[in-house]
């Protein structure tokens, strides 16, 4: 399909031309890190929301001289990246307290004093509450304030509506793209999804959208899974290598379900406009599928993988955690146990983003799929 | 009923228990320690772990009678603390499991048992290295992960160890740090009771304060629920008045090791300030812990002065020290006349709670609460970190820093050049050492020494 062709481009490239083209007319951009950035309050702003990505990343030596080797390679990466200047395009960034190797990026980025000027740090709760949501409004009124009288704009109510309505849209056709992976003969791959993700992440919304229904439209009929291959449940963070998904998946498995930064985490839930838009955003980012970082959310997290299994009749899981993500390092740990209970099989790797070793891990993954593939055959028997 | 085991803790009591007696009458517990140690060392403590652990833990021999007045009053506190938890959960009466960042004073004002759940990264130490690895081994064990801070692992090593009493609740806050919140979780999947967590905030404004504070009423409310009983405002009041107390005593203290020379009071004050401030919060024990030191402080910097001066060669900051090297303060003064006049985790500059109504005993265990070594320095920007340094070097004149930095610490790992950049502007001789604080399978004493002397050398301190 041409347009998967077209995103995956776009996906392995840090920025793309629509993004440069848009910049020499004038439209300004702003990145951001992580799920729990409301992307509505950029775009009323007038700003064009890119999330922050490693990719195309010159490795992590310049990075390494502010973070100790024991920090995520996704935060060495990035940050090397902006001493490296592949961030001058920006012309803002907005961090959040997402985990610890994160925000203090924010904290090395304004010593390093490198582009660009605008540098935010949005601290989102950790828990859900009618309190915590009060609070988070709050700062999100204050990232608003803080863009209008930087970049002398204004955000008004109406603005953020039309931005819910068109990030609503979005969602909507992202999780319809997504279910299609519900199917017996699925029509998209997990690589494929990523590349989506990846893309749509760094357009501007009406393209991304247009790009979207393209994908929808291109689904029908479409077939890329065969019967032997396994059907896998995804977990996992900062995941940006769309090669490393098509490792996986050529060993004989299609992922049909995910628990990603960069997936379903991205578009699940969307935002009930019944009031104040600025409450209604600040619901929505606080009770859609939840990161790890959230504190009162992990029972519902592992309710969620229970119900994928179920919904896209998986077949094993595969949970992957950057090394020296502690936040991912629980979750392994819950997934495993949750797993445990119900008996069913489970891989978990530990890799550095871009870090290669793609021998070793496929041969852990193929090994794996033969065990899995031994006990469904058992079974069957 | 089948009886409950919690051998550890239980051990860890019983030597306290037993510290506890010997330090009843601190003269005779001064000549006995003297008489006693010397053949103890040789005879290698009959290769029991726990006595061992148990004399380094009351001074191995170096404190004065009037620091092992301060010793009894502490090991009382702790006794009447855990001891206390363990009795209830034998009498089947309910549990609640604290994290440290949780002020734990409106526990104790509920009149229920609670037990801070990061006192496990601290009592296995009592009974010897091989009880810490055992816990470590029953965490990685069940597959945790040992990328996680060390210290928040021990608790899981102990749960999974059936070592803890079952709670009926868990309460925990969302600070400072990723293994907090992780372990946090993994905590509350394992123990599978209600759980309530205090939200992080990342100011100090007085919006953040009130978030904050917002929680601690909300997690009161949380407990009256589960608990089926209000809570005692007065008793509440009282045990605040009692922390105002402890904090004041231990303010003056760290305000004294500002003096030149200073009282020396590193190993007692900051080894035995801590576990009170975590497991025995608002105790009339700890107070007069807080007290006793305060005025074997006052003696050492008025009429010792010139025992002091001639005591006094080197002048150490330190910042974390490893657990099972528990008498690293000790080491120094020893073979170094090297005293640590400051701890970065540790100091005090807690401010006085006002007790005037409920609101502002709240607001005020909040602001307690955010005092806390790491959740001070880590909650919020880097600011907060270099602020911390900055301000203890100015005002503590230390001749040296020694950063023992805990290689899971995820805030000072991300940030080293901005902490070795601060260092190197003061012009202190800086030690970073990359230890595990927790875990001795990392490091030895006799690595851990060596760097130290090292250093010492290199810097023409010795």
């Amino acid at each position: 399909m041409e347009i998967l062709k077209e995103l995956e481009t776009i996906a392995k490239q840090n920025v793309n031309t629509t993004l440069e083209s848009a910049r020499s007319n004038g439209k300004k951009i702003m990145g951001y890190f992580c799920s729990y950035v409301p992307e509505e309050v950029i775009h009323a702003a007038g700003f064009i929301p890119y999330r922050m990505r490693a990719v195309e990343s010159p490795g992590t030596s310049l990075g390494d001289t502010y973070f100790a080797p024991s920090i995520c390679s996704f935060v060495r990466h990035c940050f090397s990246k902006a001493l490296n200047g592949d961030f001058d395009f920006l012309d803002g960034v907005i961090f959040m307290n997402g985990c610890d190797h994160n925000r203090r990026m924010h904290d090395n980025w304004r010593y390093a004093k490198i582009k660009p000027e605008f540098l935010y740090m949005l601290p989102v709760p950790h828990v859900v509450s009618d309190a915590s949501t009060q609070k988070y409004m709050n700062e999100i009124k204050k990232l608003a304030r803080a863009m209008e009288t930087e970049f002398d704009v204004t955000i008004t109510a109406r603005a953020l509506e039309d931005a819910i309505i068109l990030y609503n849209k979005k969602r909507d056709l992202l999780t319809r793209i997504y279910e299609n992976r519900k199917k017996k003969e699925v029509p998209i791959k997990g690589s494929e999804f990523l590349s989506i993700m990846l893309a749509i992440t760094a357009l501007p919304i009406d393209i991304a959208i247009e790009k979207l229904e393209l994908v929808l439209k291109g689904l029908e009929g479409r077939v890329v899974s065969s019967d032997d291959d396994l059907r896998l449940f995804m977990a996992a963070v900062c995941t940006e290598e769309i090669e490393h998904m098509e490792l996986i998946e050529n060993s004989g498995g299609i992922v049909v379900a995910d628990k990603i930064c960069l997936g379903r985490s991205h578009f699940h839930t969307l935002v009930e406009l019944k009031d104040d838009p600025i409450r209604a955003i600040a619901k929505r980012y606080l009770t859609h599928l939840s990161c790890p970082r959230m504190m009162d959310d992990m029972r519902r997290r592992m309710a969620y993988m229970h119900d994928e299994i179920k919904e896209y009749n998986v077949d094993a899981i595969i949970v992957e955690k950057l090394e020296f993500c502690t936040l991912m390092a629980g979750e392994t740990f819950l997934y495993k146990n949750e797993a445990g209970k119900i008996d069913f099989p489970i891989l978990s790797l530990d890799r550095e983003l871009f870090g290669g070793g793609t021998g070793q891990i496929k041969t852990r993954v193929q090994a794996f799929f033969e065990q899995v593939r031994n006990i469904k055959e058992m079974s069957q028997n | 009923m089948e009886a409950v085991s919690y051998d550890y803790l239980d051990n860890v009591v019983n030597i306290w228990r037993f510290g506890r007696k010997l330090t009843k009458h601190p003269y005779l517990a001064y000549f006995n320690i003297k008489y006693f140690a010397p053949p103890m060392i040789k005879l290698n403590f009959f290769n029991r772990a726990e006595l061992k652990f148990a004399f380094e833990s009351i001074g191995q021999g170096q404190l004065s009678p009037q620091e092992l007045k301060a010793m009894y009053y502490c090991l009382d506190a702790l006794v009447e603390s855990v001891g206390g938890v363990l009795a209830a959960a034998r009498n089947n009466e309910p549990v609640v499991w604290f994290d440290y960042t949780v002020p734990s004073i409106i526990l104790n004002a509920f009149g229920v048992a609670s037990i801070c759940t990061s006192m496990v990264s601290k009592t296995p130490n009592y009974l010897g290295a091989d009880c810490l690895i055992e816990h470590f081994e029953a965490a990685e064990n069940a597959g945790v992960s040992s990328e996680i801070c060390s210290m928040t692992r021990l608790p899981l090593g102990a749960v999974l160890m059936n070592q803890m009493p079952k709670p009926v609740a868990l309460l925990t806050t969302a600070q400072p740090c990723d293994s907090g919140r992780t372990v946090s979780q993994m905590l509350d999947y394992l123990a599978d009771a209600p759980s309530f967590v205090i939200d992080s905030i990342y100011d100090k404004d007085e919006e953040s304060i009130g978030h904050y504070s917002a929680d601690i009423m909300a997690m009161i409310e949380f407990l009256e629920k589960i608990l089926d009983r209000k809570l005692d405002w007065d008793k509440l009041k009282t045990h605040v008045e009692e922390l105002n107390l402890f904090n004041y005593y231990l303010r003056e203290v760290s305000q004294m090791h500002r003096a030149i020379p200073s009282p020396g009071l590193g190993f007692i004050f900051l080894e035995s300030s801590w576990p009170l401030r975590l497991f025995a919060s608002g105790y009339p024990s700890a107070t007069k812990f807080g007290k006793t030191i305060y005025d074997i402080g006052k003696q050492r910097i008025t009429k010792d002065l010139h025992k002091r001066k001639k005591e006094e060669k080197i002048r150490v900051m330190i910042s974390g020290a490893p657990m099972y090297f528990m008498d690293i303060y000790l080491w120094m003064q020893k073979e170094f006349h090297a005293y640590v006049v400051a701890d970065y985790l540790v100091q005090t500059a807690n401010p006085e709670i006002d007790t005037s109504t409920r609101e502002s005993m709240i607001r005020g265990l909040a602001i307690d609460n955010l005092h806390l070594g790491m959740l001070r320095q880590s909650h919020g920007p880097v600011e907060f970190i270099i602020e911390d340094i900055e301000n203890l070097i100015d005002e503590y004149s230390p001749d040296c820093l020694i950063f023992c930095g805990n290689i899971h610490c995820k805030h000072k790992k991300s940030v080293p050049k901005i902490i070795n950049d601060t260092c190197k502007k003061t012009g202190v001789p800086t030690l970073n050492m990359s230890l595990d604080l927790f875990d001795p399978r990392a490091n030895s004493e006799d690595t851990i020494k060596k760097q130290i002397k090292d250093f010492f050398i290199n810097n023409g301190l010795v």
